[in-house]
């Protein structure tokens, strides 16, 4: 099991677990975490679960496929290095991730 | 408390409008009723990731902690009547609940054909998370489906049967698969990939019968001769559930008539998402879109007009579908007499077509290409594009988004 804190600034203001098999996306929704919105439904469609990854580090994160990096593309805060799309964060192989939420997914 | 705002319908417009509504301070009471019970949820994943053997809870909408925080008041009931001169809406269960403002966003239901019983175990459709688990506990590796209907919920669903089933027939009446929604180029395109995948697609083929036996498998007999299946899926389009509206008098053409505020002929009523008729077209020709983005942007929209906002309803309106490894994205509203003209994709397996007409892009539809689909749509929101300006910088949606 895999917890994920999400900061809106420096502040935590969710925590949550995540099970194997399930995206953080999922998960955050499920959980209501606000700032996540995954209205596609987490088809790496829409951009709108849009986090900024703070640990661990990228690489050790499953790895950005072609089409998640191109729709990163229409984030609708300012994609950075750290920018992922949080439907396609699963199973990640470490204890804790944290994740800066965006201004806006909208 | 004034009765506050009444919301019909808790699917993807109802519950985006409700939560809306709260983010820009709304402070009177919001209901919203529907006739399921449990937590409201995504329909896109039915027919993809829960088709597909993946996790069998529904992707909900919101949370419960969600709803009680907001003070939003989910009903599980059914709305039967609108007593417009009272503000009132009666339930099935006899209760009735006053408003000030009353929000149809009750949405579609599957469109079903006379020949096909739906009280046959084996006869599908596929519209609510029950209908996705039937189907999915039918999708066995034996299973011999028939997909009636080669639009975006046959195409998609006989991606994920041609995965675990033997054997995949789609039958569609049209001369070619997404003919309502994509150009011919596009059509082609797609159906030689689900003939790759071993889905045998039958075109311009009717039903004429269907023929349940006795050992509960289903012989479809069409004009192209009988195929025998022991699981059925009827996947030919939806329906506007707009009884409720037009049992009040409101305007109904194919949706609920709205204006370009989203109200109906009736002041206090607005009707959003995959329900309303909208005037949202070229020229100002009404559509009806069945689309989670357009039902999401109407309830966005709405909530700050019911906040007091006085602006029109303009959107740029998007689908996409996914179909076994294939995505397909549309921005834009094309029309079927509208040119298609194909670019050059940058993937192997991506394909890209411009619709225009009178010189100008109306949509662009891609196939694998999710970077030139964002690129299309941040050139078609940029305001009208001349296709002249296009070929002058070769067709490079991105070098024209740049220029």
């Amino acid at each position: 099991m895999t917890i994920v804190r999400f900061l809106t600034g420096d502040d935590v203001v969710s925590e949550i677990d995540l099970p194997t098999g399930v995206s953080v996306m999922r998960a955050a929704v499920t959980a209501g975490v606000p700032g996540i919105v995954g209205e596609c439904g987490g088809q790496a469609m829409c951009a709108t679960c849009h986090v900024y990854v703070v640990a661990p580090p990228m690489g050790s994160l499953p790895e950005v496929s072609e089409d998640e990096d191109e729709m990163l593309d229409s984030t609708a805060a300012p994609r950075e290095p750290e920018s992922r799309l949080s439907c396609q964060l699963k199973d990640i192989a470490c204890d804790e991730v944290v994740l800066r939420l965006p201004e806006r997914q909208l | 408390m004034t009765p506050g705002v009444v919301i019909i319908g808790a699917g993807h417009a109802g519950i985006e409008l409700a939560d809306a509504l709260r983010a820009c301070d709304y402070a009177g009471s919001i209901t919203v009723v529907d006739q399921q019970t449990g937590a409201p949820y995504q329909r896109p994943p039915l027919s993809k990731e829960l088709l597909g053997g993946g996790d069998d809870a529904p992707l909900p909408l919101r949370s419960d902690a969600f709803f009680e925080q907001s003070s939003i008041r989910l009903r599980a009931d059914v709305a039967v009547s609108i007593d417009r001169a009272a503000k009132s809406v009666s339930l099935a269960s006899g209760d009735s609940l006053a408003y000030d403002t009353l929000v149809l966003a009750t949405g579609a239901r599957a469109r079903r054909l006379s020949l096909f019983d739906p009280a046959q175990p084996a006869i599908h459709e596929l519209r609510s998370v029950d209908d996705a688990r039937a189907l999915s506990r039918a999708l066995t590796e034996d299973a011999r489906v028939v997909v009636v209907g080669g639009g975006f919920i046959g195409l998609e669903l006989a991606a994920v049967a041609a995965h675990r089933c033997a054997a995949v027939t789609v039958i569609e009446r049209g001369t070619r698969v997404l003919g309502r929604v994509v150009s011919p180029e596009m059509s082609d395109a797609m159906i030689a990939r689900h003939r790759n995948a071993g889905v045998d697609v039958r075109l311009d083929t009717q039903v004429e019968d269907v023929v349940v036996r006795g050992d509960g498998c289903v012989s479809v007999c069409t004009s192209a001769g009988d195929v025998i299946a022991n699981t059925v899926v009827v996947g030919v389009g939806v329906e506007p559930r707009s009884e409720l509206a037009e049992r009040a008098g409101l305007a109904v053409r194919d949706g609920i008539v709205v204006d370009a505020s989203l109200r109906t002929s009736d002041h206090a009523i607005f009707a959003i998402g995959d329900v309303a008729r909208f005037p949202g077209g070229r020229d100002g020709r009404s559509v009806r879109l069945e689309s989670v983005p357009n039902a999401t942007d109407q309830a966005r929209h709405l909530a700050k007009l019911i906040c007091g906002a006085r602006e029109h309803y303009r959107s740029q309106p998007w689908f996409w579908s996914v179909q076994g490894a294939d995505r397909v994205q549309i921005v834009g509203i094309a029309s079927s007499d509208d040119d298609s003209r194909r670019i050059p994709a940058r993937r192997e397996d991506g394909v890209v077509i411009l619709r225009h007409s009178n010189g100008l892009l109306r949509a662009v539809e891609t196939l694998n290409e999710p970077g030139l689909h964002v690129a299309a749509r941040k050139v078609l929101a940029a305001g009208p594009v001349p296709m002249a300006a296009l070929a002058a910088v070769q067709y490079d949606l991105r070098a024209y988004r740049a220029a």
